[in-house]
């Protein structure tokens, strides 16, 4: 499998030495743009399979950028990273063509599970209706799910958040990440209620099977996948 | 201030001016008109006794006339018209003043008799007669002029008093009013020296000035919170962080002193990760609710349903509250229409998060947690109690200002930040905040003015 070639946009040297530093030893090809400008010209001319975009770039607006970018028919999938962590400044992201926001300070596990969710989007998702991990199978339509042939009963939240997992099957998804996909929630909640939802889950889907499908990355969060 | 004084003088001064001008040109119109028509009602009879009897008739009817008559009164003078000696008449020669285009002329004669040397106006009217005779007939205008001058006089007079009586009352007038503008200036100055107390004081008598006070004074209230709160977080921040910052500090520093191997450097590391995680959550709690203080705008505003928000709330936490042996129950409201509040769905997401998160928080393994929306008298309200420990009377006031964690529950994890950020957000929607005792626990309401939806959501709902 070739390595997937990632454009950082971000003004900041040592902030974009890092983030460099870490998406290459999570074997990413990265290539590095300090202005709006650049950024834009490498974007529109090299074939990136994803951008991570910081929010305030010299030049030209990183905002602008995704809007010039999208308005060029480029669909490359943007990762925006701001300083403004508002839920009305990321709504802006998102409306400027950003596939994702990202609130500065973020922690790099944070931004490597949103960026393979990014990478993985589309990869045959398209109107699936049915859902399959393992032995696990989860029934769009019908809004069942069984494992090695058992049904098993959902609450309707506990399935949004199973249908969640399961569509990011092999990734890492984190708790922030549940919490605004599954609940529509942005805001960070003082205790970790994402945890016992997952707990919660867990019981049904693994307790009386020998393998477990969901597992916990620390420091990180969740991730559904047939063990090995 | 003089100048001030000086134009209410002059305005007032042409005023009265304009007025007494007024009075004096009607006034004098009247006369005028009056003498006119005596004059033209004479000449008229006059030159009927001509037409009857001739000039002999004239003659002795003018004669009649003038011997009747003391003074210069009244004039009359017939005399031939190419010149020469007059026939008949009160006037020893003609006037010299040429007649305007109707036979007007306005002349002086030098008295005899009871006023010897004293010129005397007269008005008279010219008429050319059939036989080779002009006539004039005249008025005295003494009284006429006479009333001018009182009039000019009066004028004078009037102009002269409204001046003073303007300037006086301008310098009056202006002197209250600076004193008004010099309280606005001093409370500006007093500001401006960092005394941020100083208000403008209130007359009471509801007028201009009083409005500026008032919204002056409101607006001072207004930045004299922002500022204070303002402060506040800067103290908070540099108290609440300090602590763990110095920590993260002492474990890097002592890490590197020592001879650690790798794993001591990854346990430090691991240390220092959490400790920044922990300080930037108190930083992003303090950020949060200062944006929601000074936040006024509220284009993020919409009409929602608080119970879908409460329930969704409520199933978040609810497993969370099973796992601590504690039962969680959310109480639909009992309406025939959706309890439905102008706001921020996501602030109010969050306040409502805290509220339960607290209880969870606060109380013990077992308890009892219940949480429910109702509508009534145009209002809808969220209440969340639980049978712990509950707050103190005298400590539910403070436990609503920053970091304020009441010293039993020391130990429990959190910023300290959960309650004033439901404050926070409460006052954003114009909502009372209200704790009570719950017998035992605390009973927290947030009560918001209701708001209809519009009518096509209202019908899609039901």
């Amino acid at each position: 499998m070739r390595a997937m070639r990632l454009l950082v946009v971000e003004d900041d040297a040592e902030a974009a030495a890092y983030l460099a530093k870490g998406l290459r030893e999570s074997g990413y090809v990265v290539d590095h743009a300090d202005n709006g400008m650049d950024g834009l010209y490498m974007a529109t001319n090299e074939p990136y399979d994803a951008i991570v975009l910081d929010r305030m770039l010299p030049r030209l607006d990183g905002l602008a950028v995704v809007e010039t970018l999208r308005k060029a028919g480029k669909q490359t999938p943007v990762l925006i990273l701001s300083a403004l962590g508002e839920v009305d400044a990321r709504v802006q992201g998102l409306r400027a063509g950003g596939d994702d926001y990202l609130a500065k300070p973020y922690a790099f596990s944070e931004l490597l599970a949103r960026l393979e969710a990014l990478l993985r989007r589309g990869e045959g998702q398209t109107q699936q209706t049915r859902l399959q991990v393992g032995d696990l199978e989860l029934d769009l339509l019908g809004r069942h799910v069984t494992r090695a042939g058992k049904p098993i009963t959902l609450q309707p939240r506990e399935f949004r958040l199973l249908e969640y997992l399961m569509r990011h099957a092999g990734q890492v998804v984190t708790r922030t990440m549940l919490l605004e996909n599954v609940w529509d929630y942005h805001f960070d909640p003082q205790t970790n209620v994402i945890d016992v939802h997952v707990s919660r889950l867990r019981q049904k889907i693994d307790k009386d099977f020998d393998s477990p499908l969901i597992h916990t990355i620390r420091g990180a969060g969740y991730c559904l996948r047939e063990s090995d | 201030m003089f100048r001030l004084a000086l134009i209410s003088a002059v305005v007032f001064a042409l005023l009265s001016g304009v007025v007494l001008g007024l009075v004096y040109w009607t006034t004098a119109a009247l006369i005028d008109q009056q003498t006119v028509t005596a004059i033209n009602t004479e000449m008229a009879g006059l030159r009927e006794v001509h037409r009857r009897g001739g000039t002999p008739a004239l003659i002795s009817a003018i004669e009649t006339r003038v011997a009747g008559y003391q003074g210069y009164h009244h004039i009359y003078i017939l005399a031939p018209r190419a010149g020469g000696a007059p026939l008949v008449g009160n006037l020893r020669q003609w006037p010299d003043v040429p007649p305007d285009r109707n036979g007007w002329m306005r002349f002086t004669v030098a008295g005899t008799g009871d006023r010897p040397g004293q010129l005397w106006p007269v008005q008279g009217r010219l008429v050319y007669l059939s036989d080779g005779l002009r006539l004039l007939v005249g008025r005295d205008m003494t009284e006429r002029s006479g009333f001018a001058q009182i009039m000019e006089q009066s004028l004078a007079f009037a102009l002269a008093t409204s001046l003073v009586l303007g300037v006086i009352g301008g310098i009056v007038m202006s002197r209250n009013l600076l004193r008004r503008i010099d309280a606005v200036n001093r409370t500006a100055a007093t500001i401006l020296e960092g005394d941020l107390s100083g208000r403008v004081p209130v007359s009471g008598g509801g007028d201009e000035f009083d409005r500026l006070a008032i919204n002056l004074n409101s607006m001072l209230d207004r930045m004299q919170k922002l500022i204070s709160a303002m402060r506040e977080v800067t103290d908070n921040i540099a108290h609440d962080l300090r602590s763990p910052l110095n920590r993260m500090r002492s474990r890097l520093e002592i890490t590197l002193v020592g001879k650690p191997d790798l794993e001591e450097y990854r346990r430090s590391l691991e240390g220092a990760l959490e400790d920044t995680d922990s300080i930037l959550h108190t930083f992003n709690a303090l950020l949060s609710i200062a944006r929601i203080e000074g936040r006024h705008a509220k284009e993020t505003f919409e009409v929602l349903d608080l119970s879908e928000l409460v329930a969704c709330t409520a199933e978040l936490y609810e497993p969370v509250a099973e796992e601590r042996e504690q039962t969680l129950t959310y109480t639909p409201p009992y309406a025939d229409h959706p309890p439905t509040v102008l706001g921020d769905r996501h602030l109010l997401s969050q306040a409502a998060a805290n509220l339960v998160d607290n209880a969870i928080k606060y109380t013990p393994e077992g308890g009892h947690i219940s949480v429910f929306v109702n509508v009534a008298l145009g209002r809808v309200k969220m209440v969340v109690s639980d049978d712990g420990p509950g707050i103190p009377e005298q400590f539910r006031g403070a436990v609503l200002n920053r970091f304020v964690r009441l010293e039993q529950s020391r130990h429990t994890a959190g910023t300290g930040l959960g309650l004033s950020l439901v404050a926070a957000v409460a006052e954003l929607h114009g909502a009372r905040l209200e704790l009570r005792d719950n017998h035992p626990g605390l009973t927290v309401e947030m009560s918001f003015p209701e708001r209809a939806a519009p009518s096509g959501e209202g019908e899609a709902r039901s």
